[in-house]
């Protein structure tokens, strides 16, 4: 029996073909140094590959082929950039991918603008490819605005919550947060649009979604533990979420469990973030076991992904698509990037 | 939802927590944004409007979809099922031949369908030493419900390596379609 190439590698390969599929809709163009350059700055730094391989592996799992599902990467990813782009800026985040965030490197004004345009961009892949037919180009488009409002949606919460520092949040909080802010355009997103361009049909789309919500939760909390993590964040900006007052799981559970006196402290840090203060936060969390409480609820909820997977995929032949897809589970709690 | 064994009660709580937001949230409308719903009598006009033209639309499409899946390419003798790969043997030195047959199960005419042969690879990626590759008509026209047929040339190079190598046959014009193709060289 043949052993299945690890997730990172087959991760990496389907960001490949991905990336060079890409490469006609980023073509050159005026204005470069304003727009066309920094249109292209984010495909080109190499990612998780997340997204496009859970969207092909699926189309492949549901009997199609990689040359029907990869226009719809390419527009999947796309649209992933641009949110990065608008991302960081309303994150005030200063690395992305190992690189300074585009507008570190070419100012807000011209940064938000090339995030438009990939925005845009993203929907030329599903127009432009006849192979995929009018009506499932019509399909995959209602997907993705879909996928644009519930994103815009969790992300108007989060930013919302920062902004007026709310706290008294529980964990189901957090979860419908991230099912909007992150599932959705991470893992459910993917998931439909790969099945869709794959059979051509929709049939699968509200078990692929609770599978996708499970795996995106998943993805999402050990992404808030791995922002902790000294060497995981080496491409990234070390403590960002919590000098931002992210709500991550671990800062909702360390607000409901702190002391009173703590906890003031904790508001007033999320009012008026100060810089210097990631240390004891951690320190915090670390003494009320928050960092354990989000483990473990990563553990719950991948566990529970596994059933969320039968029920998705019944029926379909074993593949080494389906194969990759089941072994996605285990590696959105254990990654170490 | 199955109660996995060998979970901690915190994370038997977490998955419940999940499973309870996840039911919550009911499947999406696929329609973007919400919207008011006090439009008016000339909103509702334009929404039954809109309504029947994407039935109309729908039942175009529905037409649409029939046909491409009904103008195949298949090869010599086969029943012409997609995913049923051409098979071309020939010896280093020869020229492989092989027919295509090209079958319109729609009720409208293909003209002019552009044939290609894609780029060959064995299983270790090497690539034979042949080509050009030729199809004869170049660009078939097949009438609604009927079959036509064309033949693939393909010179197979004196150094080329036995083996076998694996490419498509892709169709493209009106309708677009793709056939497995495996090169066999014999030593």
């Amino acid at each position: 029996m043949t052993t299945p190439a690890p997730v990172q590698s087959v991760l990496a390969r389907y960001a490949e073909l991905t990336r060079d599929a890409m490469a006609p809709y980023l073509a050159a163009g005026e204005p470069a140094c304003y727009l066309y350059d920094l249109v292209r700055d984010y495909p080109a730094r190499p990612g998780k590959g997340i997204r496009p391989a859970l969207l092909l592996a699926t189309c492949q799992a549901v009997g199609g082929t990689l040359r029907a599902g990869l226009p719809v990467a390419v527009a999947v990813e796309l649209l992933h950039n641009a949110f990065l782009v608008h991302d960081d800026i309303e994150d005030g985040s200063v690395r992305r991918r190992g690189a300074p965030t585009l507008h570190r490197l070419h100012g807000v004004e011209l940064a938000i603008n090339a995030g438009d345009a990939l925005a845009a961009l993203a929907l030329q892949p599903l127009r432009a490819e006849p192979g995929l037919g009018n009506r499932v180009s019509r399909m995959l488009l209602d997907e993705l605005s879909a996928t644009v409002r519930h994103t815009t949606e969790g992300q108007a919460l989060e930013l919302g919550w920062r902004r007026h520092a709310v706290i008294g949040l529980d964990a189901a909080d957090y979860v419908r947060m991230v099912a909007k802010k992150t599932c959705w355009y991470t893992t459910v997103a993917p998931l439909r649009m790969g099945a869709l361009a794959g059979s051509r049909s929709g049939g699968r789309s509200a078990a692929l979604t609770r599978f996708g919500l499970h795996l995106g939760l998943a993805f999402q909390v050990r992404d808030d533990l791995l922002d902790l993590d000294g060497d995981a964040a080496a491409d990234k900006d070390r403590y960002a979420d919590l000098r931002e007052g992210k709500h991550t799981l671990m800062l909702i559970h360390l607000l409901a469990e702190s002391a009173p006196k703590d906890r003031a402290r904790l508001v007033e840090q999320l009012t008026a973030p100060r810089p210097g203060s990631e240390a004891w936060m951690l320190d915090l969390m670390h003494r009320h076991g928050s960092l354990d409480f989000a483990r473990d609820f990563a553990a719950g909820v991948s566990a529970a992904a596994y059933d969320a997977f039968d029920e998705a995929f019944r029926g379909l032949p074993e593949s080494e698509h389906l194969d990759f897809l089941r072994r996605v589970i285990p590696y959105m709690v254990d990654r170490r990037h | 939802m199955t109660e996995r064994p060998g979970l901690t009660d915190r994370q038997r709580a977490a998955a419940r927590t999940a499973a309870e937001v996840f039911d919550s949230l009911a499947e999406p409308p696929a329609a973007p944004f919400p919207r008011d719903g006090d439009d008016g009598p000339r909103a509702g006009v334009a929404a039954a409007v809109g309504l029947f033209s994407d039935v109309v639309q729908r039942i175009v499409d529905g037409y649409a979809e029939l046909a491409e899946r009904a103008g195949t390419v298949a090869s010599n003798g086969s029943s012409g099922a997609a995913g049923e790969p051409i098979t071309l043997y020939g010896r280093p030195g020869e020229t492989a031949a092989v027919d295509v047959w090209i079958h319109n199960m729609g009720s409208l005419p293909i003209s002019a369908m552009r044939l290609h042969l894609s780029a060959l690879t064995a299983a270790d990626g090497t690539e034979p030493a042949a080509g050009p590759a030729s199809f004869e008509p170049p660009e078939p026209s097949v009438g609604a419900a009927s079959s036509t047929r064309a033949v693939l040339a393909l010179l197979i190079a004196d150094d080329c390596a036995p083996g076998i190598y694996h490419g498509y046959v892709l169709g493209s014009g009106e309708i677009e379609a793709a056939l497995p193709l495996h090169l066999v060289v014999e030593p």
